[in-house]
């Protein structure tokens, strides 16, 4: 028998709010962490501006940690918090607790400024401080040092998809036995790098806003943060008494930039939960206000046809700009708490639509107990996920 | 659970290009490690590299450009290439949402890291490719394969730098075993750079002359670069369709040091663990095990550690297990040689042959194993682990068997 | 132009001041004879990073491994004053 896969805690660390409370809050009072840009004059990001992590993670080995890492680490401070596995200084760490973390970029700027320091100052004269942080798993490395994380340590890339991707990776491990418990989702930085990157490609809104299969949406905004949820068996819970949250039941993917890709990326993700479009009480979408939200919307209609219209549907890049390897865990931890809150929350600045989704910027209650997440990345990297509210 | 095997093998090396000049080669202890070539390497510490030579990208990227895309990508379809071909699997036959690419990196595509820095110097922001952040973002890799080959399943990259290539194709094969895929190209690839080099070049990890994995003497690691890719699908299809079948993925374990971001636990704790969880994975015992493929860098701490993992976890059996590094030969290709390594041992279980650590001339004491000194041996091996660690302290064992 | 000279009291302030830098303390937390490994946790790598800044502070060059053979701040500091007199001694004869 498969075991059931449950998540009995979450981490967030975002502009939007830090701890899920405070993020769930904004949320839900249609706030947007997208502000103009201190870090880069000229933009509007979804950003933290100076970051302090001290609150969360101490004074000491914090300066070892690049930017990005550092939200990483707080966000994991907060999951292990949230569900009592905060390990003892003293101890050695536990084997079978570990990390699955998506991101697009990695440590980006590390890399990079790594490499300039080298053109700028010649190659023996580079940082040997700095290296470590100069490979793409780096973060989930240091992660594990600052949280004494022994156990299954992963670094997933799937593009937009990777939070997604990363959840499903820790849930597989999980059912083979492979750790007891895992944090899995997402981090980025938004970076000189990846701050010229979107300006560069074009996918940035040239009015500072990000409207979700809006109709008068122009592009995107960057933006950044990290997010987790804890996964265990539904076993391994009621071993230690921690009541879960919701199952992971179903996902689907598909290498497919067109809409039927899309398409199939959620109709596999319903066909593992063994349940049917008409089921699905609220819908977490991966639109982030660029032309290529049509093609979710396609697959969306395509899966669901006129009951799309009738299901509560949120889009939280909105709120949190485009966060890419974290997105598709900011999307989860939304569906999550939509399905706690039997309410999708406001999607930020939403005017109108023409996509056929029931987006709204006030919240819309529903009855349901599966809620759907998507990721579609328009270079063909699609994900979907459906978790259900958890009941004994 | 379906069982998987591995039916296809293509790999693009700086010993070679194409499963038999990459498999005699080694056997033959030809080392592919020679001075820098891409790039000027007068201000470093060291100047040795192994470099896939002469390679064409054109000759193996069909349906896309080569130029819309960096090294690895183009490393990484040859050897998929290669690797089909090899598999003779016909694509079509497939549905293609069922098949799909998992890979490893430690880099990604880091020239274009290069070129957005030497753009910013020469000129400004200005200057810099507008579609870098198309092009640099790892995942691009795999995608870049499952386009050039219609592949519309579970595409996926897991960078856990030089223990990637395992991670990979331990994945590929979970989701051909859980029945999300009914096959996968599965393997790693990475390209050569100053990034890295600089780095290793800062540390004095890298040797002056040639690579010596557990020799005495022993003083660093070579970088390297290139692409290892496997063919994978369930034992039943590979069958059914008169597939020749190199060899079985019967498991493998994946382990965190979580001590220190460059260097290895000192008491190997990682290491052991991943070893032993490859090896329930697999449902095997250390007594089954009759061949190690090492990570086997050549750096003074890695061998000794990695060592100390063998002789503790293996105890008794330890020195009849013969263990050797490709390194010697290869260099390290970074996130492909796990993936190049585990090509190896595929070949290792198909021929009956193994690989030698080649440039042996004084034993270490601290080592304690039979390294196959300089020469191949014909020892028909019938269950191998291969052992792969990486900074972060990522460490992953794959365990292949031979399928009879 | 002549080089910079230092006195001992200034020499061992950078190294405090380096040493306190990569192991997130004080500088006035660095006791003069305090094993640098053992007692306040430098790796290899922050050992490295302290001997490039050393290096570059005072115009000198130590290889890499004399330098690890200072393993407290007295010892680093007496070879620095070496490198310096060294240094002078060599433009000296020049």
């Amino acid at each position: 028998m498969t075991p059931r896969v449950v998540v009995t805690g979450a981490g967030v660390c975002s502009p939007l709010g830090a701890g899920v409370e405070e993020f769930a809050n904004a949320l839900w009072s249609g706030k947007s962490a997208i502000v103009p840009s201190t870090r880069f004059p000229g933009s509007t990001i979804a950003e933290f501006g100076e970051f302090n992590p001290t609150p969360w993670l101490g004074n000491k080995g914090v300066r070892v940690l690049d930017r990005g890492t550092r939200f990483l680490c707080v966000a994991a401070q907060i999951a292990l918090s949230s569900t009592c596995l905060v390990q003892d200084a003293a101890s050695e760490g536990d084997a079978d607790l570990g990390l699955v973390c998506g991101t697009l970029f990695g440590g980006v700027h590390s890399i990079a400024m790594f490499d300039w320091s080298g053109l700028m100052e010649g190659p023996s004269m580079v940082s040997p401080m700095e290296f470590p942080n100069t490979v793409i798993n780096a973060p989930a490395g240091q992660a594990a040092i600052k949280h004494k994380l022994r156990g299954v340590n992963s670094t997933i890339c799937a593009g937009l998809a990777s939070g997604l991707h990363a959840i499903q990776y820790a849930a597989d491990f999980l059912r083979f036995g492979r750790a007891r418990y895992l944090m899995a989702g997402g981090m980025e930085e938004v970076c000189d790098e990846a701050a010229l990157g979107f300006r560069k490609l074009g996918i940035a809104s040239p009015t500072g806003q990000a409207h979700p299969f809006g109709a008068d949406r122009d592009g995107t905004v960057a933006g950044e943060g990290s997010a987790l949820w804890m996964l265990e068996t539904e076993e391994t819970a009621r071993g230690r008494g921690i009541k879960p949250w919701f199952e992971i039941c179903g996902f689907g993917t598909a290498t497919d930039a067109r809409p039927e890709g899309a398409a199939a990326a959620i109709e596999q993700a319903l066909q593992e939960t063994g349940v049917g479009p008409g089921e699905i009480g609220c819908i977490v979408a991966g639109a982030n206000g660029s032309p290529a939200d049509a093609i979710e919307a396609r697959a969306l209609r395509c899966v669901f046809g006129e009951r799309l219209a009738r299901i509560p549907a949120s889009a939280p890049k909105a709120a949190i700009g485009e966060t890419m390897g974290a997105s598709g865990a900011f999307s989860a931890i939304t569906a999550g708490l939509a399905l706690q809150r039997q309410e999708a929350p406001p999607t930020a600045g939403f005017a109108a639509t023409d996509s056929g989704l029931q987006l709204s910027s006030k919240s819309q209650p529903f009855e349901g107990e599966y809620a759907l997440i998507d990721a579609f990345s328009c270079e063909g990297n699609n994900a979907a996920l459906v978790i259900r509210l958890w009941k004994n | 659970m379906r069982r998987v095997v591995i039916t296809g093998i293509g790999v693009i090396s700086p010993v070679g290009t194409g499963r038999d000049t990459f498999w005699s080669a080694l056997l033959a202890g030809k080392s592919g490690i020679g001075p820098v070539t891409a790039f000027d390497s007068t201000n470093y510490a060291a100047h040795i590299g192994a470099e896939v030579r002469d390679f064409d990208p054109a000759h193996y990227v069909k349906k896309q450009q080569p130029a819309h895309m960096g090294r690895a990508s183009q490393l990484a379809i040859g050897a998929a290439r290669l690797a089909i071909q090899d598999s003779g699997l016909d694509l079509r036959s497939v549905e293609s949402r069922r098949i799909g690419v998992s890979m490893g990196t430690t880099s990604g595509e880091p020239l274009f890291v290069e070129h957005y820095n030497d753009a910013r110097k020469q000129s400004g922001d200005d200057a810099v490719d507008p579609e870098w952040m198309g092009l640099y973002p790892c995942h691009v890799i795999p995608t870049h394969v499952a386009n050039e080959f219609g592949l519309h399943g579970p595409s996926i990259m897991i960078p856990t730098a030089c223990a990637a290539g395992n991670y990979a194709i331990g994945y590929a094969h979970d989701l051909i075993r859980t029945g999300r895929a009914d096959a996968m190209l599965a393997g790693g690839a990475d390209a050569f750079s100053r990034i890295p080099y600089m780095g290793f070049a800062r540390l004095g990890a890298i040797a002056p002359e040639r690579c010596q994995p557990f020799d005495k003497n022993r003083k660093g690691m070579v970088p390297g670069e290139g692409s290892g890719m496997l063919v994978l699908e369930p034992l039943d299809s590979a069958t059914a369709r008169g597939a020749k079948i190199y060899a079985e993925v019967l498991g493998y374990g994946v382990s965190c040091d979580a001590h220190h971001m460059t260097a290895a636990h000192p008491q190997a704790d990682g290491a052991i663990r991943a070893m032993s969880a490859a090896m329930k994975d697999s449902g095997v015992g250390i007594g089954d095990i009759d061949y190690i493929s090492a990570h086997g860098t050549g750096t003074p701490t890695n061998d000794r550690i990695e060592s100390l993992a063998v002789r503790t976890l293996f105890a008794e059996y330890a020195p009849k297990v013969p263990m050797s590094s490709i390194k010697s030969m290869l260099g390290h290709t970074m996130g492909a040689a796990s993936a190049i390594e585990a090509a190896a041992c595929a070949l290792a279980l198909d021929t009956g042959w193994i690989p030698p650590t080649i440039n042996h001339e004084e034993a270490d004491p601290d080592c304690g194993l039979d390294v196959v000194p300089n020469r191949s041996r014909q020892t028909h091996p019938k269950i191998v682990l291969n052992n792969a660690y990486a900074f972060g302290g990522n460490n992953a064992s794959l365990c292949l068997g031979r399928y009879e | 132009m002549a080089d910079a000279t230092y006195t001992a009291d200034q020499i061992r302030a950078e190294i405090k001041r380096l040493i306190a830098n990569v192991t997130e303390r004080e500088p006035g937390e660095i006791p003069d004879t305090a094993h640098f490994m053992d007692e306040l946790g430098v790796d290899s790598l922050m050992a490295m990073e302290v001997m490039i800044a050393v290096d570059k502070k005072f115009k000198i060059d130590i290889p890499e491994e004399e330098f690890n053979k200072a393993t407290n701040v007295n010892e680093s500091v007496a070879m620095v004053e070496k490198y310096l007199a060294d240094r002078s001694g060599a433009a000296a004869n020049a």
